[in-house]
């Protein structure tokens, strides 16, 4: 996981869910984007709008997650969604 | 003449719209029998209530956030309860005779004893969450767990093979307590579905309720975040506090919480638990609220535009569904300020632009029938032989 993709999530995850430079703050690899952030589907959709925008169609996080099954959502980091953007070879 | 059997979970959310129904149906001169707790039932449904009492073993708390408290809704309690009341409704249906069950979407041992009894029954949607069911599209997998934890419900109860379909939607029709804007899109819930509108009944007056405190001169904001943990909840009435803090010359509040904890409310603000929501509505300016379907209803059917902060389940869709329309404001749960707050609570006072789109919800709302509607609808579903 890239370290620019990262900011990249975190940044777009605050834009979609309004918060501040205090609530980035408190965000690292590890943070749960459901346990811990409590992001749910409709910033969820947003998010993979904008990570789209940002890197590019090839990147569908909404197409990933789709995938993936409760208990693996229930712990999803920031971190992988950031490693899932790099998998896809996109770049800003 | 008919007989109606109603089925829910000891939730008040859940029971409150279906007893408001229940009157509906025994004035238009038909018996209704209940089956569950007496003990929670008992103070919703009324004195002349008919119920055969199932007895409910408290059930362990439930995770309050997040996936996390849909896997417990399903693992720790709806599939639990199923388990629990089986029996007690196989043993309702035998002495009652019922020409029609009358389910709640999460009351599923209601749903598997009409298909064993070969009953005609409808389903009816406690929460938008699972009259849209957002999850088929966002996270299908996590649809396919809740469909497993049907199945695994329906083979307890000894029924074989797979459930002939989604158990929360009955195929002879699907009753909503919500309508227009605030029931999200038309193609996201089944076509037999009926959006009756907020069913409410006249509850219990609460003579102790200091009505005389209002004070007419002043805006009145009532804050409210459900049956929440106080441990939840704590933060948030706190930030909510210090919102309220130098309003006092324009504002009282009302928030409902066990007396004493909340420490040091100032003279405005009334800490209460519980409170007549409905009959203080006429004299509310503004609700600030976690965003449960019934809590938003009741507020829009008044006018009254909301601050939601959304906490779990459909509540996120409803405080949405409300900022779309213009009737109030979404804010963070967890993060929100003080002073953000402030600034929403007084934009919902001052603009008047909010109370309007509350009106024009609420308006929305009233218009599709509520309890009458949806006993109309169940005569239908009960006769059509469709």
């Amino acid at each position: 996981m890239s370290e620019r993709s990262q900011q990249a999530v975190v940044e777009l995850l605050r834009e979609v869910t309004g918060e501040d430079a205090e609530w980035v703050a408190g965000i690292g690899p590890d943070t749960r984007v459901d346990g811990d952030l409590f992001v749910d589907s409709i910033e969820l959709l947003a998010l993979s709008a904008r990570l789209a925008e940002r890197f590019g169609p090839a990147v569908d996080l909404v197409g990933h997650i789709a995938g993936l099954d409760l208990e693996v959502l229930l712990r999803l980091t920031i971190a992988d969604v950031a490693s899932y953007v790099d998998s896809t070879g996109s770049t800003t | 003449m008919s007989r109606f059997l109603f089925l829910s979970l000891p939730l008040t959310g859940h029971v409150n719209p279906m007893a408001a129904v229940a009157d509906a149906l025994l004035r238009r001169g038909h018996d209704v029998l209940w089956a569950g707790s007496e003990s929670f039932l008992r103070p919703i449904a009324g004195p002349q209530a008919r119920i055969h009492p199932i007895p409910l073993r408290a059930h362990r708390g439930q995770a309050e956030r997040g996936l996390d408290a849909t896997r417990s809704r399903w693992d720790g309690y709806i599939v639990p309860h199923a388990k629990v009341t089986r029996k007690g409704i196989d043993a309702a249906i035998a002495q009652f005779e019922p020409d029609l069950l009358v389910v709640d979407q999460h009351a599923i041992a209601g749903a598997i004893a009409a298909h064993a009894h070969g009953l005609r029954w409808v389903s009816v949607a406690p929460t938008t969450m699972e009259l849209t069911r957002p999850f088929r599209r966002t996270l299908p997998r996590v649809e396919d767990w809740i469909a497993e934890r049907m199945a695994i419900a329906w083979t307890a109860a000894g029924q074989p093979g797979a459930p002939p379909h989604d158990l929360r939607f009955s195929p002879h029709g699907l009753i909503a307590f919500t309508a227009g804007a605030l029931a999200g899109d038309p193609a996201h819930r089944p076509g037999n579905t009926v959006l009756a509108g907020p069913a409410l009944a006249p509850r219990a007056p609460d003579p102790d309720f200091p009505m005389d405190w209002l004070d007419p001169a002043r805006r009145h904001v009532l804050v409210t975040v459900g049956t929440l943990s106080m441990d939840l909840a704590k933060g948030f009435y706190q930030r909510v506090l210090d919102a309220l803090d130098p309003l006092g010359d324009r504002l009282q509040a009302i928030i409902v919480a066990p007396d004493g904890t909340i420490p040091g409310p100032s003279g405005h603000v009334l800490v209460r638990r519980p409170v007549p929501v409905l009959d203080l509505l006429p004299h509310l300016h503004a609700v600030v609220s976690h965003g449960g379907l019934n809590t938003v209803s009741e507020a829009l059917v008044h006018g009254v535009p909301l601050l939601i902060a959304p906490i779990k389940g459909d509540q996120a869709l409803n405080a949405t569904a409300v900022q779309t329309a213009g009737a109030g404001l979404r804010v963070s749960f967890d993060h929100v300020r003080p002073a953000d707050l402030r600034t929403g609570l007084l934009a919902l006072l001052d603009e008047a632009r909010y109370a309007a789109a509350a009106r024009g919800l609420g308006d929305e709302l009233r218009a599709a029938g509520g309890a009458e509607a949806a006993a109309s609808a169940i005569e239908r579903m009960t006769y059509d032989k469709d």
